[in-house]
């Protein structure tokens, strides 16, 4: 794995008893903000060897990005690491020995709100009648009249969402060893992100997963992104 | 985007910026240099990756770290080191 650390620093391993640590030397201050383009570079540069080191060894505890570690008066740098090998050894076994054999996978599911707003008017009733009665009304009950239907699309809209969420992980949890939580993220075009999460899942889990995705990609108005196999990120601290 | 969750892609920059700067294991010893500047990274960079990714996608600019990474910084540095994985 030679040159592949960050701006192409030499790996090397830093091993205590049955535990080794992938590392290359760097300045003693952390990575700045460097160009979009440069930082970008190194976080991928993380990332292959993390990649790289789960590929071979199958299991692997990525440590975050920019986690540098200085040395001491009296220690180096490669000495420090080695003692916190030592010091953290039960709890990273611990660890590793819970994420044996799982992978994680993000799972997106987006919706587009406007096509499901479009599906909620037509088959709500209330929100028919109130369209055919608006023409019988002044200008101004007649905007009250429309704003008051489209509060009551908004509060079913929401409702909506929340219900879709909430089958989102009961579909999902029964799959997975873990489950995490991550904020929605910016979706392009007129769709929205309902659920942004990250599952750890063994070999069968996984299998369950895809199956239980396709079904839930074939409800009305929701598009599901899976994306992986990935290092388990999200389910080593 | 796809309607179906299979097959199961790549991870985009956008996707592992989470992952590598929110999460991932902690080294919780008085050793480790202050993190202060990450979150900082976080916030500031995630429109300027996704920018990234689209001029990738239209084969505007080469893949970061491929051909752009710094190759000049091969002289190992003993004062500390980075722990990758």
């Amino acid at each position: 794995m030679g040159g592949m650390g960050i701006d192409g620093n030499r790996l090397y391993t830093v091993a205590h008893q049955d535990l080794c640590a992938l590392a290359h030397d760097c300045p003693a201050q952390p990575y700045g903000l460097a160009t979009p383009e440069a930082t970008a570079a190194r976080l991928l540069a993380h990332h292959r060897v993390v990649q790289a080191a789960w590929e071979r060894w199958g299991t692997v505890l990525p440590i975050a990005f920019n986690t540098i570690i200085r040395a001491g008066q009296d220690t180096s740098a490669r000495g420090n690491l080695e003692a916190w090998l030592r010091a953290e050894r039960v709890t990273l076994k611990e660890k590793l020995d819970a994420l044996a054999a799982k992978t994680e996978y993000a799972v997106q599911v987006f919706w587009d709100p406007n096509l499901v707003a479009q599906s909620l008017a037509s088959s709500n009733p209330d929100s028919q009648n109130g369209e055919d009665q608006m023409g019988a009304l002044s200008p101004g009950l007649a905007y009250m009249h429309r704003l008051r239907l489209q509060r009551q699309l908004q509060r079913d809209l929401h409702a909506r969402a929340a219900a879709e969420l909430e089958h989102v992980c009961a579909t999902v949890h029964p799959c997975a060893e873990g489950v995490h939580v991550g904020t929605v993220q910016p979706a392009p075009g007129k769709q929205r992100m309902l659920a942004n999460l990250s599952c750890l899942v063994s070999p069968q889990g996984y299998l369950r997963l895809v199956a239980e995705l396709e079904r839930l990609a074939e409800r009305p108005g929701l598009s599901v992104r899976l994306v992986g196999p990935l290092p388990p990120y999200s389910f080593c601290r | 985007m796809s309607s179906t969750p299979l097959p199961a892609p790549s991870a985009s920059l956008v996707d592992l910026l989470d992952r590598l700067l929110d999460r991932g294991l902690v080294v919780n010893a008085d050793v480790v240099i202050s993190l202060a500047d990450v979150p900082l990274i976080g916030l500031n960079l995630r429109a300027a990756l996704a920018g990234i990714e689209t001029m990738l996608s239209y084969g505007v600019m080469a893949q970061p770290g491929e051909e752009g990474a710094a190759r000049g910084l091969e002289t190992p540095h003993p004062q500390a080191g980075t722990p990758s994985g």
